[in-house]
């Protein structure tokens, strides 16, 4: 009778004071939570990040996702590869840097080209390159903010088009 | 669909982790086991499409998922050792959190749950993925060899087609699995990780400070942006410290497995990032330590210190020398990128300084790494102002962690391309886990796990 009721004294105590460590933990986890760089940290990312969960399991066509994750970047370049006539998606097209698109009026930044191959599979190069002399297209902006594709530019029009286009820097 | 592959895969993962680990008679607690199982199995596997494109092999599907049933034959050659581990592991399996660690768990796994979302749903998304490792990957697919179309591309604004393939061999992997981004194997490594690392610090301390300080080293905001954006680092950071954590047993119990085990996981470090070979170096003065208080003779400390680093050399030779010299069809001189004022020492403390300026201390550095750092620096000023002494395992990773930290300075003075703000910063990595196995084994958080456990529990007291 003794042993036994030792026994449930100490399964009591000892759940007694696991239920005080859990509140130990709930206070600790608390306190984390109360220093300032943890909370904003955790706030602007995890939490932030659960918050588009729901949205994002109910839009999981991977275009989409794509377009989620990179924005502009990815779709512009997409626009610019459709509008790339099929006879001259081998050749390599002339890409100006950000600072351009920025003058004429338009957010892009510019994939460096394994990145432009990588979403298009169309070999594009920057005019810093000593490549870009043998592009035989470029992509620029029009007045109307548009951009258009010149394909087959003549080679004179190109160097010309190199040499001006090198004043935008790459960053990267 | 996508959640079958994944569950078919992290089996395939964990036959042929647990069959290496069998091999070399690797056997630790039952989850532990199977953490290590998981980790290694993904090392195993990102070696096999490697290996193929050395061997001229197409990486068709077919191919490629003929070679990694056959690496997972091979790993389980002795399948009766195999089988004895797979069923000790599996039978002793066992999961009773006690109620007051349930809030950390679910923390910790709400945390990885909303990295592992992330890390399925979004395409790869870092610079050094894209225009390196994925745009291969990707083209590997379509072409079925790693020395594909990728490379007629004008690639003058990133050298990052040079690093070594082992996130291209997963990324090709698991888009033959059908996931269409790949890098799904990073939730399992992770996963697998923090579960490794959570029940290597209940060891020795108590479960609610275990669990305090799994959600500090989750909390480092750089390091959980790495948890579902594949790179190389956090890869690299995994099996480094594992390497470490098998050296430490094996300097604790003799084994020479352990020490092969080791040596296996630096030179998958290696394989991750090439420059983890300077680090390796440097961890060799270990074995001089060792020897000098055993006493062993010259042959033995010989033999354990190439036992060690051969592995690394060989991937080293294999993935950069012999791949990047010899198969890729443009030309890379590392020599060139070598620091030629390599013996200015005044150069490698401005990078120590630097580190420390930037990355510690600096504005950014809390930014980056949250108080991490400070609380192991809390950590290390109690052992010394109020013990003065430290333990061995403590003085181990004490070592360690000086080791990572002076190895990166030096990695950035001879490879000036490894710069502070991006490499380093994320070679830091490797440095928490470290940090986290010295607080494991800190006098003040052992003391107070120990009363912890004995108030938790008063027939220990008596015992």
């Amino acid at each position: 009778m003794g042993a036994k009721r030792f026994i449930y004294q100490f399964r009591d105590t000892v759940f007694k004071r696991r239920l005080l460590l859990l509140l130990l933990s709930l206070m600790l986890l608390v306190g984390v939570y109360c220093i300032p760089t943890y909370r904003i940290w955790f706030k602007e990312t995890v939490i932030a990040y659960w918050g588009n969960f729901n949205y994002q399991k109910s839009k999981l066509d991977i275009e989409q996702r794509k377009i989620n994750r990179f924005d502009s970047y990815y779709v512009i370049t997409k626009l610019i590869a459709a509008s790339v006539p099929e006879h001259s998606k081998e050749k390599l097209l002339l890409v100006p840097a950000s600072g351009y698109f920025k003058e004429k009026g338009l957010e892009y930044d510019v994939p460096e080209p394994v990145v432009f191959y990588y979403f298009t599979s169309i070999r594009t190069v920057w005019a810093k390159s000593d490549e870009a002399f043998k592009a035989t297209g470029v992509v620029l902006v029009n007045n109307k903010k548009q951009i258009v594709i010149h394909n087959n530019v003549p080679s004179t029009k190109m160097d010309s088009l190199v040499k001006a286009l090198r004043k935008y820097s790459y960053p990267l | 669909m996508s959640l079958i592959m994944l569950i078919l895969l992290c089996l395939l993962h964990l036959i042929t982790g647990l069959g290496l680990m069998g091999l070399l008679k690797i056997s630790l607690r039952p989850g532990m086991n199977i953490s290590l199982a998981i980790i290694t199995g993904i090392g195993v596997f990102s070696i096999v499409p490697f290996l193929m494109e050395l061997l001229f092999i197409p990486l068709t599907a077919l191919n490629t998922w003929l070679g990694l049933f056959v690496s997972t034959a091979l790993c389980n050659i002795k399948y009766k050792q195999s089988f004895l581990l797979i069923r000790s592991t599996i039978g002793s399996l066992s999961f009773k959190p006690k109620i007051y660690e349930i809030p950390f768990l679910l923390l910790i796994g709400f945390m990885l749950f909303v990295s592992a979302w992330r890390c399925f749903y979004f395409p790869p998304t870092p610079r050094d993925l894209l225009s390196g490792a994925e745009a291969i990957a990707e083209f590997a697919v379509r072409e079925k060899s790693m020395l594909n179309s990728v490379f007629t591309v004008n690639m003058e604004s990133t050298n990052n087609q040079f690093k070594p393939p082992y996130i291209t061999s997963l990324q090709i992997i698991y888009k033959y699995a059908g996931f269409e981004f790949g890098q799904v194997w990073l939730i399992l490594l992770v996963g697998s990780f923090v579960l490794f690392l959570y029940q290597v610090l209940l060891k020795k301390l108590h479960r609610i400070i275990a669990g305090l300080l799994l959600v500090f080293f989750l909390a480092i905001p750089e390091m959980y942006a790495y948890t579902f954006m594949a790179l190389f680092d956090y890869s690299n950071a995994v099996f480094f410290f594992l390497s470490l954590y098998f050296l430490q047993l094996y300097f604790e119990d003799k084994q020479q497995k352990q020490l092969i085990f080791s040596g296996i996981m630096m030179a998958m470090a290696t394989y991750t990032r090439s420059e983890t070979l300077i680090l390796a170096g440097l961890i060799l003065p270990l074995f001089l330590w060792q020897w000098f208080k055993v006493k062993q003779g010259w042959a033995l400390l010989l033999r354990n210190g190439l036992l060690f680093i051969i592995p690394s050399m060989v991937i080293y030779y294999l993935s950069i020398s012999l791949f990047i010299n010899h198969y890729l069809p443009v030309s890379y001189n590392i020599g060139e990128l070598i620091n030629k004022d390599i013996f200015h020492i005044h150069g490698l403390l401005l990078k120590v300084k630097d580190m420390t300026n930037e990355l510690v201390f600096g504005k950014e550095g809390k930014a980056y790494y949250n108080w991490f750092i400070y609380l192991f620096l809390f950590l290390l000023s109690m052992e010394l102002l109020v013990y003065r002494k430290m333990n061995k395992p403590a003085c181990y990773w004490f070592y360690c962690i000086v080791a990572v930290y002076v190895g990166l300075a030096l990695s950035s003075h001879i490879l000036p391309l490894m710069d502070i703000t991006h490499s380093i910063k994320r070679g830091l990595f490797k440095i928490f886990p470290l940090m986290l196995l010295f607080a494991q084994n800190n006098r003040l958080l052992i003391g107070w796990s120990n009363r912890l456990k004995n108030w938790e529990n008063p027939i220990r007291e008596v015992g």
